[in-house]
């Protein structure tokens, strides 16, 4: 009987999960959620001037062939290709079609619809054994594709000639190129070689002619390189680009012909088309963040007053790399241009002659690498009011005696500023907001809902990004900083030194970086709300910084330090008036480094230091024997809400919460079972190795989630051939050892481990936990699948203690080894991502909500609950029929006491 | 209520550069652990940062797995004993060397501490664990003393030898998906079903007699209490 009631509650308990899965109404789409698509840095680009609606096709570094509207910048078809080298983008040519030639080994060539995208055709061409994988030229020229194969052994070019709608091929013979050297270009029928001497030679692939051009003295020498010009002509040209100038060669009835001056070498040059056969040179460049066009025609070097032209935009723009351009003629024999132009911050900026910037695209955002989101300030008027509260600010704020006068005229001042903004509001409801712009809507909400998300790109541009439209808010290009390699990764360091909460203080961030020429460190300190330096702003330090670590406790301006470790081992603290500050502190400040080749992890103390000086000494040293390919910590943020677990019978497990725990991932090839990853959960502050683990057969892709008492991870079985989530929480005991702290360095026996392992039917791309801000709701995982989603998987169905047997506990549901995938549980429902590089979660000031910026190629921003908006109501809440029923209660209960007192009244008359 | 777990000693760890301390260590693929292996223990009394190694004793492990060590370790002199007693006051840190030379003679240093109080107050009881790989090599070293905190009593005297115990931990196989018997499971469950389907071919009253009279007795309860149901009988 009881067995069967039992049943009956697993079920309905199991149903009940499936259904808290969290799924959207149509009409929330795009309410709290938005989407941004990218295509990263350009590479190649084309003009279109044929088709009806103008679109520019343009292939990037990321891999990606897309269609962009020429009016609004917007992208009308987009295609993904494949990741890394094997989808890298070789060439490009668009008339008919889009044809792409892309990977690196086989190369797959690819045609593409130019209207929609849709593919035409794709077929392989396979190198033969002796050709090299690089050096493959590629031209395209009257429906033949021109694959040139340089093998440098024997000096020969192989040209092999293919159909290029069948891939059948056509021809193939060599061309001898004595004395050339590696740097040659393929452009239009012509193969252009630079050899070592300064002589260019170029030879048609057609019927196998040569041409010589003995270039000019300033342009000889090894420094110089071949690049191409982009034209939207037919005429071939390309130049020759040295230290500080580039000279442009153009190709004409198979002889050179080499421009009469030099262009430098920052500046974009494009050619087209112009009057009774002659061509445009588009001249661009980047002078005090302005961008300034001239040009001039080709043939007779005679300057077009049309063209001349300068752009500006509210941020500086910064060195153009590429450009592209596109001229036509006006009635009135007026010429003007549309230029396409890449810059060195991965900006795409298309414009207009004797017009303005018709819109810019900030491509940067398809690589960023760490982000933070920022509250933001409260509006001037709350401020008012946490000024009159704030005794301690007072004498210095004002300059009044702090006593009951002072105190009283600031409140009579803040209330009438209160007084005034309800007028305003009441006047012109909600106008004031229209006519300021961003500037007003940029102010904390009461729920904590809106922020800022400061978000750091490998290219070294900041961005300030409005969490609930996606809007662009400011952006700093730091031309000098580079970022850090960590295992394969760019990385910086990215701390949050002061919140917004701290009035009169702004906000303030911290990046640390590289510079570019030289081996030292750079440090960036700026207000993350406008992006504008604090301090010394962006400044380099004199040294190598090996190590960063944000302190935990604030001097008296609210603002956390940073602390420092040079590559001599030398100490610094940043700003450097904190020094005696930690040196208080110094006690209980450990740090640790690793390094990741040779798995060498070693932990420091300060607590040998002096007043006068730092000294991290070193207190642990562990030496795991393999290559380390991951290190996770967990959020500084996190709360853990309940210390402990309740079991079956009533007692209480009580939950192994270190927050110094970080655990530590190495790979090796073992001859005999493959791949093995090991995790090691290592305390950073004692040094010893809490629990290890290992898996034997187990391949990328590989992501671990650390977070309160438990670690999730993801592996791909190379037995199993699937992917596998393994999953381990760590206990106590019955009794906890400390319950008020925890301490590293007061060991107590190794914690109670529980593990099991689940099956994904999904490739896995990202991982990452939900916080929030007491940590009260429960814990959800957000995973990144390769198809596109994002999948939210609630703690509990990876939950290592889920039962086989009939054991039951609280809120534990029956073990199943797969794990289900409902719809419903993808969080950006039809909104694909592609190429998701992480998931970024942060408290909001609702207990139940999360939010959730997940980037890569393309951004998407949106907020989950986990235990569903227990503390917010309903948005379709009707707040009519309450406010009816309350009155009709009122109502209601008025009326019947008057009848009562009226029968009561009549009843004594009786 | 529970609140947020406070922390005596932080670490707040945030990046990692790969290019930290680049060791070019040459990793014997055999396992050179495999053999007899020692391990040298150095510890330094100093409260300077820079540590000064003496050596404190040695030890011989036969076999990792079977756990056998043969310890010896010098005693204490009254000067180190002095030294200790001073570095448990100054409230600093008992730091050790580990030097592990395998059979193949490759020799790896670890670092580990105590709290000098805590061995203090131990009365020099401690562990050493040692951490071990999947293929045997030793990871870490890491020191832990009997008592784990220090309750600032006073100790008067201390024995002179340590009395050490060496625990091997090795690292532990990873959970694989367990569908052998989850399908044992769902299988065992199948057969129980079909067992209760051919066993239960009582009648509809048969079968839930329970719940049907609870509910006519709470029917005619209600019904008998009514004073206008039960009039007529009057």
């Amino acid at each position: 009987m009881s067995g069967h009631c039992v049943h009956v509650i697993r079920v309905i308990s199991f149903l009940l999960l499936f259904k808290s899965s969290f799924c959207l109404y149509e009409d929330q789409i795009g309410k709290f959620d938005w989407r941004q698509r990218f295509i990263g840095k350009l590479k190649f680009s084309v003009l279109d001037s044929k088709s009806n609606v103008k679109k520019i096709f343009v292939a990037t570094e990321e891999n990606v062939v897309a269609a962009l509207s020429m009016k609004t910048g917007e992208l009308t078809w987009r295609q993904v290709l494949e990741k890394g080298p094997q989808g890298e983008i070789k060439f490009m040519h668009a008339d008919s079609e889009v044809i792409t030639v892309s990977g690196n080994g086989p190369f797959i060539v690819r045609g593409w619809n130019l209207a929609n995208g849709y593919s035409h055709f794709e077929w392989n061409s396979f190198n033969d054994a002796d050709e090299p994988h690089e050096n493959v030229l590629w031209t395209y020229h009257h429906g033949k594709l021109y694959k040139v194969v340089m093998l440098d052994s024997q000096q020969v070019a192989r040209i092999i000639s293919y159909n290029v709608r069948s891939g059948g091929q056509l021809a193939a013979y060599t061309v001898n190129i004595p004395g050339f050297s590696r740097k040659c270009k393929a452009i239009g029928i012509n193969l252009v070689c630079l050899s070592n001497n300064g002589e260019l030679k170029g030879v048609t692939v057609v019927n196998s002619q040569f041409f010589n051009l003995d270039v000019s003295a300033e342009t000889k020498g090894a420094n110089c390189d071949l690049l191409s010009v982009d034209s939207s002509s037919d005429l071939p040209v390309l130049a020759i680009g040295c230290k500080q100038s580039k000279l442009l060669v153009a190709i004409k009835d198979n002889t050179f012909k080499a421009l009469s001056e030099t262009v430098p070498i920052s500046a974009g040059v494009s050619v087209t088309q112009h009057v009774s056969g002659t061509h445009l040179i588009v001249l661009s460049k980047q002078i005090d963040g302005v961008i300034k066009v001239n040009g001039k025609v080709l043939e007779t070097d005679q300057p077009v007053e049309d063209i001349q032209s300068s752009f500006q935009s509210s941020s500086p723009f910064s060195d153009i790399e590429t450009s592209n351009s596109l001229c036509t003629l006006r009635r009135d024999r007026s010429v003007y241009c549309q230029i396409l132009l890449s810059t060195v911050d991965h900006s795409i900026i298309f414009a207009q002659t004797s017009s303005k910037i018709m819109w810019t695209r900030e491509e940067a955002l398809a690589n960023i690498i760490s982000v933070e989101l920022v509250d933001l300030p409260v509006s001037d008027i709350e401020a008012a009011i946490e000024k009159e509260f704030d005794n301690k600010e007072a004498p210095v704020d004002i300059g009044v005696p702090s006593g009951f006068v002072g105190m009283f005229l600031r409140r009579l001042t803040s209330q009438l500023l209160q007084l005034k903004s309800l007028l305003l509001t009441v006047v012109s409801l909600g106008e004031s907001v229209e006519k300021n712009g961003l500037e007003v809507d940029l102010v904390r909400d009461e729920f904590g809902l809106h922020k800022l998300i400061v978000a750091v790109t490998s290219v070294g541009k900041l961005y300030g990004i409005d969490n609930l439209s996606g809007n662009v808010v400011w952006q700093k290009y730091l031309g000098e900083m580079e970022t850090y390699k960590s295992i394969d990764k760019p990385v910086v360091s990215f701390y949050v030194q002061r919140t917004s909460r701290h009035l009169p203080y702004p906000a303030q961030c911290f990046i640390l970086g590289k510079h570019k020429a030289s081996d030292e460190s750079m440090v960036y300190t700026f207000n993350p709300i406008n992006g504008q330096p604090i301090g010394d702003g962006l400044h380099r330090l004199g040294y190598r910084a090996v190590q960063s670590l944000l302190l935990h406790f604030v001097d008296d301006q609210f603002l956390k330090g940073v602390l420092l470790l040079d590559s001599k081992g030398g100490l610094h603290v940043h700003p450097e008036s904190q020094t005696a500050l930690v040196s208080e502190h110094a006690k209980s400040i450990f740090f640790f480094t690793a390094n990741s080749e040779s798995g060498l992890l070693v932990g420091y103390t300060l607590a040998h230091s002096s007043l006068e000086k730092l000294v991290a000494s070193e207190v642990w040293r562990i030496q795991l024997s393999h290559k380390i390919t991951g290190l996770m910590s967990k959020s500084p943020l996190e709360r853990v809400h309940s210390q402990g677990r309740v079991l079956g019978d009533r007692s209480v497990l009580y939950k192994y919460i270190n927050p110094n725990l970080v655990a530590v991932m190495t790979q090796a090839e073992d001859p005999i079972h493959k791949n093995v990853l090991s995790i090691y959960l290592i305390d950073v502050v004692s040094g010893s190795i809490v629990f290890s683990i290992v898996h034997k057969r187990a391949t990328e892709p590989i992501h671990l989630v650390h977070s309160e008492n438990w670690i999730v991870y993801t592996y791909f079985s190379d037995k199993s051939r699937r992917t596998e989530i393994g999953a381990l929480e760590l206990y106590e005991g019955k009794t906890q050892s400390n319950t008020s702290a925890f301490s590293s360095v007061a060991s107590f026996d190794s914690p109670i481990v529980e593990r099991q392992a689940f099956i994904l039917p999904a490739g896995i791309e990202a991982m990452k936990e939900t916080i929030t801000e007491k940590g009260i709701t429960s814990k959800h995982i957000l995973v990144g699948l390769n198809s596109g989603g994002i999948l939210e998987i609630p703690w509990m169905f990876l939950d290592p203690r889920r039962p086989l047997g009939d054991i039951r506990e609280e809120g534990v549901i029956p073990y199943m080894p797969e794990l289900p995938l409902p719809a419903e549980s993808i969080i950006n429902y039809n909104q694909t991502l592609h190429r998701v590089r992480a998931i970024h979660t942060a408290p909001s000031g609702l207990e139940s909500t999360c939010l959730v910026f997940i980037y890569g190629l393309d951004l998407f921003y949106t907020r989950v609950a986990p235990s569903k908006t227990f503390d917010v109501l309903k948005e379709d809440f009707d707040y009519l029929l309450i406010t009816a029923v309350l009155v009709g209660l009122s109502v209601a209960a008025y009326a019947t006491k008057r009848l009562a007192q009226r029968k009561a009244l009549k009843q004594a008359w009786k | 209520m529970f609140n947020s777990v406070m922390n005596r000693e932080k670490c707040i760890f945030v990046t990692l550069f790969s290019y930290l301390f680049i060791i070019g260590f040459v990793q014997c693929s055999e396992s050179d652990y495999d053999g007899p292996m020692s391990i040298t223990l150095y510890h330094a009394l100093n409260l300077d940062s820079e540590p000064h190694w003496e050596s404190r004793g040695h030890m011989t492990v036969q076999n990792a797995a079977s756990g056998y060590v043969t310890s010896h370790q010098s005693p204490l002199d009254v000067e180190s004993t002095r030294r200790l007693k001073v570095l448990s006051d100054k409230d600093s840190f008992y730091r050790l060397k580990a030097v592990v030379k395998t059979s193949q003679g490759r020799e790896v240093n670890f670092l580990t501490f105590v709290k000098a109080c805590a061995l203090v107050e131990s009365q020099l009881k401690d562990y050493l664990t040692v951490s071990v790989d999947h293929e045997g090599s030793v990871v870490g070293v890491s020191q832990s003393t009997a008592l784990s905190s220090c309750a600032s009593a006073a100790t008067e005297k201390l024995p002179s030898n340590f009395l050490t115990t060496v625990e091997f931990k090795p690292i532990e196989q990873g959970p694989v998906p367990d569908t052998a018997s989850y399908i044992q499971k769902l299988e065992r469950e199948r057969e129980a079903r079909e067992r209760g389907e051919t066993k239960d071919n009582r009648s509809f009253l048969a079968k839930y007699w329970m719940y049907i009279i609870p509910i006519v007795l709470f029917v005619v309860l209600s019904g008998a209490s009514n004073p206008e149901g039960a009039g007529p009988a009057r």
